[in-house]
């Protein structure tokens, strides 16, 4: 559809006889597009232009629909600095013509640019509202961060003996990802903080052979590898607990039994036919050492909690006939009661005191920073920074975020 | 105690409501069909109508080929794909195999290898459209249905191809081997076929790792499974069982027809006999059992209407109400499924406030 079309989509203007006025929707469109100051041709498909100015074909067809209340989430998200000029610029006139304009992002340096006043969430709740003039970034990444971190994390029996490098990777680089750089220890919680889109989990995808890689290397026990696909990765010892349990981890129609052996049921051959004696030893193993809450081990797993069919994953990668030195769990928390958080936070040092090497990645900050041994703060790709655990603040992890 | 839970195992089991239907249908069409209503001797009953012999051998005859159908659609179902040219793949197979027998002096042995070789390179041909070139199998498949069944009418202009019962007499025997004037040779083979499949499916781990792959082909690979290996597996398994399907056929009836087989709308009785028996259209789950069940409901229950002496016209009108129910069916169970998940990851995210 043409810029014009869609500027007025829903609202086309119309002749006389109900037809559609061509003549009319050219003349309104490039007034409109004369009043925002661009360059655009009002009959050229939006599908031709670049990303900026089909952001700004959607700021005015949100104009156009006079509206009071104009909101913009993430706006700036794919411009370059001279677009995102234009669109301050659009924002300031908005805004002398009497707009409300909101404007979400996690890009506090804009935040300070654009606003007068704002107002602070976190974990679905209000927080506070601050006056822009009178407030500072140290103030604001203060109120994003709050103060609720009990004593859950206080009471984990952690691993305090950590061994040699098992996992290392150099200048790590793909489509996403730039010159990632770091070591993993045998027993060593390696926490991943970022904002969302900051590439870790392409990180851990890249590691375990499910997207390529252009440069840099991996090395597993110091041999260098390089895995076509996850079967390959997971052979070699390394497992990944997807952050989409219900699309990527499990096959939530099938039994917690099915599930459960699915990466080795290849070696429970018992001549021609599947040995289902061991089949079902290794399901009930992993029901028991996670007390995974169900009747039976042929429950379906879309019938558990969010927290059990985490346990069922997990049960998956340390089934005894798995050889899993490198396990990484991407965001394993996500969608998940509070009560069961923390059985998971036991389980996974646990883990790491039996000497597995873990890569913790979540984008709840107090989680990665009372959980991990070392940090990992990602930022559009890159690491920005490597924070051991006695150093690590949130304000630190949060400014390494987003630092530009 | 043992017969009780042997009972509520039976009472359990999806596939007897349709057994239940299967059994009442043939005994309908037994009695009606042999015209003891009409004051003929009961004994007309096992004679006449129905259960004469040759009803029951063309009823079996069909069955042969379509369990063979059924033994790849079922896998490829599970697995989450279809074929719609299985019938297009058999008639061209078939045609090939009638016309390298008129026109060659080899050993029908010798032409029936190289017609199942022929049906491997079509699978391939289905693998590379739908593997390699990521066409929908949905859409590659009923455009390559469309090419076999034009190719087979090409071949001959629209002619039938007999097979010499003198050059290849053995063959032609093998199709009308019965036992007991009722129960053809080639049904029983279909029916070991049949139990082999089932037996793939249900207990080995490539059984498994399909089911595993059908319900969730991300899932599978991020647990080290390859999907895409084993769907060039279901569709080279699919065309040679569809091949050999068409080969019988050949030496039941003794001739190829390029329109036999092709516009026979037997494949697509296949499909949703599948569907009727519980195979999931989207994959993930089902058994051969339940949809060769199914498929025999659908076959008798078109036998039945033909030895009642309904219009052609009926017939069609009613499979085709039938299957229509059947799939609505299904479809409303994905619904609900899908359903069931959406509501999960809802409660899910509630459950974290």
């Amino acid at each position: 559809m043409s810029v014009m079309e869609n500027i007025f989509a829903g609202a086309l203007p119309k002749t006389k006889l109900g037809l559609f006025d061509k003549r009319r929707l050219y003349n309104e469109a490039t007034e409109i597009i004369r009043k925002f100051g661009l360059d655009i041709d009002p009959l050229e498909p939006v599908g031709q232009l670049n990303i900026a100015h089909q952001q700004m074909v959607e700021i005015m067809k949100a104009y156009r629909r006079n509206s009071d209340i104009i909101a913009f989430d993430e706006p700036t998200a794919p411009l370059t600095e001279k677009e995102i000029k234009i669109l301050f610029e659009l924002i300031l006139k908005l805004k002398e013509e009497g707009k409300v304009v909101i404007y979400v992002s996690h890009r506090l340096a804009e935040i300070f640019q654009v606003t007068d006043e704002i107002v602070v969430l976190k974990d679905g709740k209000f927080v506070k509202t601050l006056k822009t003039s009178e407030t500072t970034e140290a103030e604001l990444i203060k109120a994003m961060v709050g103060r609720d971190i009990g004593d859950t994390y206080a009471n984990l029996k952690r691993n305090d003996n950590i061994g040699d490098v098992v996992l290392e990777v150099d200048k790590l680089s793909n489509l996403v990802l730039k010159d990632v750089s770091f070591k993993l220890r045998r027993g060593e919680i390696l926490g991943f903080a970022g904002l969302v889109g900051a590439g870790r989990t392409e990180v851990a995808r890249a590691i375990f052979g499910v997207d390529p890689i252009t440069s840099g290397e991996i090395r597993l026990e110091g041999k260098p590898v390089s895995f076509k696909n996850p079967g390959e990765a997971i052979r070699a010892g390394i497992a990944l607990a997807p952050e989409d349990r219900k699309y990527e981890g499990l096959v939530m129609f099938r039994s917690i039994k099915d599930n459960v052996v699915m990466p080795v049921i290849d070696t429970l051959n018992k001549g021609i036919f599947v040995d289902k004696n061991e089949l079902t030893k290794l399901a009930n193993k992993a029901v028991e050492k996670y007390s995974i809450k169900t009747p039976t081990i042929d429950k379906k797993t879309s019938e558990l909690s969010g927290g059990n069919q985490q346990k069922v994953i997990l049960g998956r990668w340390t089934n005894e006939k798995m050889v899993t030195k490198v396990l990484i769990l991407d965001e394993p928390t996500k969608g998940i009661d509070v009560g069961a958080k923390a059985e998971i936070y036991q389980t996974v040092c646990d883990l790491a005191r039996q000497g597995i090497a873990v890569i913790y990645i979540s984008s709840e900050l107090t989680e990665v920073i009372n959980l991990a041994d070392n940090i990992v703060v990602m930022r559009r790709g890159r690491v920005t920074g490597i924070v051991p655990r006695e150093e690590a603040t949130e304000e630190k992890v949060l400014a390494l975020a987003m630092r530009d | 105690m043992q017969k009780r839970k042997i009972i509520s195992r039976i009472l359990r089991n999806k596939s007897t409501p349709l057994i239940v239907i299967l059994i009442i249908m043939c005994i309908i069409t037994m009695i009606v069909s042999s015209g003891v209503l009409k004051g003929e001797p009961l004994s007309a009953m096992f004679t006449r109508g129905f259960l004469s012999g040759g009803n029951l051998i063309g009823i079996f005859n069909k069955l042969v080929i379509q369990a063979f159908m059924m033994c790849g659609i079922v896998l490829l179902l599970i697995g989450g794909n279809i074929d719609l040219s299985v019938a297009g793949q058999a008639g061209l197979t078939a045609m090939v195999f009638a016309w390298l027998c008129q026109k060659t002096s080899l050993h029908w042995i010798i032409i029936f290898l190289i017609c199942v070789v022929m049906g491997a390179i079509l699978g391939l041909l289905n693998t590379l459209l739908v593997n390699r070139l990521k066409f929908p199998s949905f859409i590659a498949t009923i455009g390559m249905s469309s090419v076999y069944a034009g190719l087979c009418n090409i071949m001959t202009k629209g002619d039938n191809i007999q097979i010499s019962t003198a050059k290849h007499g053995s063959f032609v025997t093998m199709g009308r081997a019965n036992i007991g004037g009722w129960l053809p040779v080639l049904f029983l083979v279909a029916v070991i076929v049949l139990i082999a499949y089932q037996f793939i499916l249900s207990r080995t781990t490539f059984g498994r790792s399909l089911y595993m792959c059908g319900g969730n082909s991300t899932a599978a690979r991020l647990s080290g499974l390859k999907p895409d290996r084993i769907l060039r597996f279901l569709f080279l398994n699919n065309s040679i069982l569809a091949a050999i399907g068409g080969l019988l056929w050949v030496s039941q009836y003794q001739l190829a027809s390029p329109t036999a087989i092709t516009s026979s709308g037997m494949d697509f009785e296949v499909i949703s006999a599948s569907v009727l028996g519980g195979v999931a259209f989207h994959g993930g789950s089902g058994s051969i059992g339940g949809a060769f069940v199914a498929l025999m409901v659908l076959n008798v229950f078109e036998n039945m209407l033909h030895v009642m002496n309904v219009q052609d016209y009926y017939i069609v009108f009613a499979t085709g109400a039938i299957l229509v129910i059947a799939l609505g069916i299904d479809y409303i169970n994905a619904e609900r499924r899908r359903k069931a998940l959406l509501v999960a990851s809802i409660s899910g995210a509630l459950e974290t406030k």
